[in-house]
């Protein structure tokens, strides 16, 4: 049920989470209750329309952008950061794929903090991490094909990240159409494989700019 | 009667919709650049211009001379003056805006002033009789402009935004925002240079998609990626070089001369001859392919010197290459490539370099856009954001910005720990918890840090502060949460709170990187401008704000639920309202702030039976839903 809170303003109910006040039309702060896929209005799951959500972002900064608040009191520009901040936030997290699969295994419960060892546990995974790391120290970046070589790396890098986002998408889906907690656990392991790998991307990208 | 329901109708007498032309305010857009300046504005049709001075001339030299007997010359007046004075002509100081001495003697050129390491290591000019700071000096040139734009548009300004190449760094903006401050101005937004082009661009010709904006200046290179989508602005991702521009050109042609005219220690005179010789034929080398430029000593023959194309070209080489590695980093933070884009758009006199044109074009393969000035283009988007933001605009446009550079603070072993990425949009805020690291530990110094590489000796120092009276507890137990706060002119505020104990403490920094609060105070009294009459004007303008939004609130609260009432209580709510209406009419902002109280305290039993009927009528609504 939608819980009713007073507008600071006016004193009128309004629908806790909505924008602005039914009867006076003032800003109202962001509801701290709402998580990201509320705040958006999308349904909660690891597949989303990324189009839609460029829409929603777009619309709701054209309401909440403190460009608009300039000539208005200080508690209405306050809200009008505040809004945009957690627009801004929200957007980040669940445009990108690993950080939209981190949230959400927090919003399900799952766990409640992102794993910060700089080594994976597990030793399969772990020989596989250090076998790629072998292959990036080994590219002569003195070499005249450095900058191909790390390119072709880059690439075969990216289809492996495609492929984990595949999966980790399919344990998602599995938990929030299929209403099976398993899937939850094989998300969680294909986000830190993820996560893993982005990592290397990172350490790839900045050794390529060298050749930028 | 009918003026309380008059003056409690929202959008009728209290807040228009329409903009009438008494309502229109006096805003402006700076472009405050290193080798120009200039301010611009919109006119009633809601085109943008540039304002000319006497003399028809809209680009103001961003030139300040400070002779001795306590002129200040600005623009073409301290050009005129330089060969007079030529250790007391101030030139490019953008160049040093909130950077510490040895960022500038990193990079710098020969000049004929001074300089010092002032407060916090920033950088002072020294002259031959006097100490100026780079903000002061940038305040003086605001002001000539801010002077020249209340002539024409017949009074004081209401607000200004000043344009900032969109790689500067807090400090810079920092200094930037002071520098208005100091010029009596309200800085009602401080936009970043390429964005402000995009958006002259974007509503002139009514474009859509993704854009490349490649802004080449006098000191400052600027790379940013838009995407355009109905009239939303929204920055991909930016990057630069905040210390490469056409200076450096001038500055390589500069020494090709004084080595032709065999002078390996060039008095302050001889070199601003020099300078301006060789930006003479920088500028003719953009339209033939060879020149000859006369250099005249005060003493002995004039050198005529002359400089092929291909000279320039070869000496400039590297300074143009230098400009690909931000491009392709910005286009990968964005997640494009080259033939994604719809265009790319040249801004800055420096873009006029048929080499620089070349390189812009195998670098994105495409031919670049120019249709607009690049000198000009700058200050009229800056133009656009003022009306934007000053309420009186009629289009619905919306820019979305980024902070440039990422922000993070320093942990063990001398490392950055980034808490906001470089390409974040603003505003944004995010914190990060960190402990202690011994038993009974009760402060935490804090050091905040700007820039991509990962050692602290890497990136730039912003602040630097203690977070004291943490309760003493074992190594590791006490929570101590760090935010960052970016706000919309990219600004940074970094507080930190212990949050394992009821105790919230909390210390709130503005990097102070440009000037000091007090010194800043300092300087505004000196100058006579703000002082006390405007801190009171200021106050009032807030109470009457405020009071407009209460009677509104309240109308609407009437309309909606005016039943609530019995005659008797509703004639008093209407009274309380009209002493505020009346109250709100007066200068005095006690006495309207005071009738806003009154009001708020007098009409919460009207809250309560609302509350009350709103939580009823959500009820129903759900009974409805459950039987259907």
């Amino acid at each position: 049920m939608n819980r009713v809170d007073v507008c600071w303003s006016c004193r009128g109910g309004v629908v806790a989470g909505e924008g602005f006040c039914p009867t006076c039309r003032v800003i109202q702060p962001p509801d701290p209750r709402r998580d990201h896929f509320h705040y958006f209005g999308l349904n909660p799951g690891f597949d989303l329309d990324l189009g839609v959500l460029d829409t929603v972002y777009r619309q709701r900064q054209q309401q909440f952008h403190p460009d608009l608040f300039v000539s208005r009191g200080a508690t209405e520009r306050r809200y009008s950061m505040e809004h945009v901040t957690r627009l801004n936030e929200g957007y980040r997290t669940l445009k990108d794929p690993l950080t939209r699969g981190e949230y959400l295994l927090k919003v399900t419960g799952f766990r409640e903090q992102t794993p910060e060892n700089a080594t994976p546990s597990d030793p399969a995974f772990l020989l596989e991490i250090m076998e790629w790391r072998e292959t990036l120290e080994e590219v002569d970046l003195k070499g005249k094909n450095a900058a191909m070589q790390l390119q072709q790396l880059r690439d075969r890098m990216m289809e492996t990240c495609d492929a984990e986002v595949v999966t980790l998408g399919k344990g998602f889906h599995d938990w929030f159409v299929g209403g099976k907690r398993e899937g939850l656990a094989v998300a969680a392991q294909h986000t830190d494989r993820l996560r893993y790998f982005t990592r290397f991307l990172d350490e790839l990208d900045r050794k390529s700019e060298l050749f930028f | 009667m009918s003026v309380l329901l008059d003056i409690a109708e929202p959008g009728q007498s209290l807040r228009p919709h329409e903009v009438r032309p008494e309502d229109r305010k006096r805003v402006v857009g700076i472009d405050l650049g290193t080798t120009f300046s200039l301010v611009a504005a919109v006119d009633v049709q809601g085109k943008p211009a540039c304002i000319p001075d006497d003399e028809g001339r809209v680009a103001l030299p961003s030139v300040v001379c400070y002779p001795q007997d306590g002129r200040i010359l600005v623009g073409d007046r301290a050009i005129a003056a330089s060969e007079q004075y030529p250790t007391d002509t101030i030139v490019s100081v953008k160049r040093t805006m909130g950077r510490s001495l040895d960022d500038v003697v990193a990079s710098e050129h020969r000049t004929g002033f001074g300089l010092e390491a002032g407060e916090g290591g920033m950088v002072r000019i020294v002259t031959s009789h006097h100490r100026v700071s780079p903000v002061e000096v940038s305040a003086h040139i605001l002001k000539v402009l801010a002077s020249r734009a209340e002539e024409a548009l017949g009074g004081s300004l209401d607000g200004v935004v000043i344009t900032v190449p969109a790689y500067f760094d807090d400090a810079q903006r920092q200094a930037t925002k002071d520098a208005g401050r100091l010029a009596g101005l309200e800085v009602l937004r401080l936009v970043n240079e390429p964005t402000a082009a995009a958006l002259a661009y974007g509503l002139d010709q009514g474009r859509e998609g993704l854009y490349a904006i490649y802004d080449l200046g006098g000191g400052t290179f600027d790379i940013s990626i838009l995407r355009l989508t109905q009239g939303v602005f929204q920055v991909l991702s930016t990057g630069g070089d905040s210390a490469l521009g056409g200076d450096d050109f001038d500055h390589l042609l500069c020494e090709y001369i004084l080595k032709e005219i065999d002078e390996a220690d060039p008095s302050p005179a001889v070199l601003q001859i020099c300078k301006a010789a060789a930006r003479q034929a920088k500028e003719m080398l953009s339209r033939v392919d060879v020149c000859e430029v006369r250099v005249a000593l005060p003493h002995g023959e004039p050198f005529g010197i002359r400089v092929t194309r291909e000279l320039f070209e070869e000496m400039i080489d590297d300074l143009v290459r230098a400009t690909g590695t931000p491009c392709r980093r910005a286009m990968k933070d964005a997640g494009i490539r080259g033939h994604d884009l719809q265009g790319v758009v040249l801004v800055g006199g420096s873009t006029r370099v048929p080499m620089v044109r070349q390189y812009v074009k195998e670098l994105f393969g495409r031919e670049p856009l120019s249709d607009l000035d690049p000198d000009q283009v700058v200050a009229l988007g800056a133009a656009l954001q003022a009306q934007q933001l000053s309420g009186t605009a009629r289009g619905d446009m919306l820019l979305l910005d980024v902070t440039p550079l990422s922000l993070g603070i320093e942990t063990m072993g001398e490392l950055v720990e980034k808490i906001i990425a470089r390409n974040a949009p603003i505003p944004t805020a995010r914190s990060q918890d960190f402990t202690t690291f011994k038993d009974g530990q009760t402060a935490m110094a804090i050091h905040v840090l700007q820039g991509e590489r990962e050692l602290v000796s890497d990136c730039r120092s912003l602040a630097r502060f203690e977070l004291r009276g943490i309760p003493p507890m074992t190594a590791g137990a006490a929570r101590i949460r760090v935010t960052f706060q970016v706000d919309a002119d990219g600004l940074l505020t970094v507080s930190a709170q212990e949050q394992t104990t009821g105790v919230q403490q909390s210390v709130a920094v503005k990097p102070s990187y440009g000037l000091g609060d007090a010194e800043i105070e300092r300087m505004l009294r000196e100058a006579m401008v703000h002082g006390e009459a405007d801190w009171r004007q200021r106050l009032l303008h807030e109470a009457k704000v405020e009071a407009e939004r209460v009677l509104s609130a309240a109308g609407a609260a009437l309309r909606e639920d005016g039943d609530l009432l019995d005659e008797n209580e509703l004639k008093r709510v209407k009274g309380l309202m009209l002493a505020l209406w009346e109250a709100s009419q007066k200068e005095d902002h006690e006495g309207i702030n005071r009738a806003r109280e009154t009001l708020d305290r007098e009409t919460v039993f009207f809250a309560e039976r609302r509350m009350d009927r709103s939580v009823r009528k959500v009820m129903t609504g759900r009974k409805v839903d459950e039987f259907q």
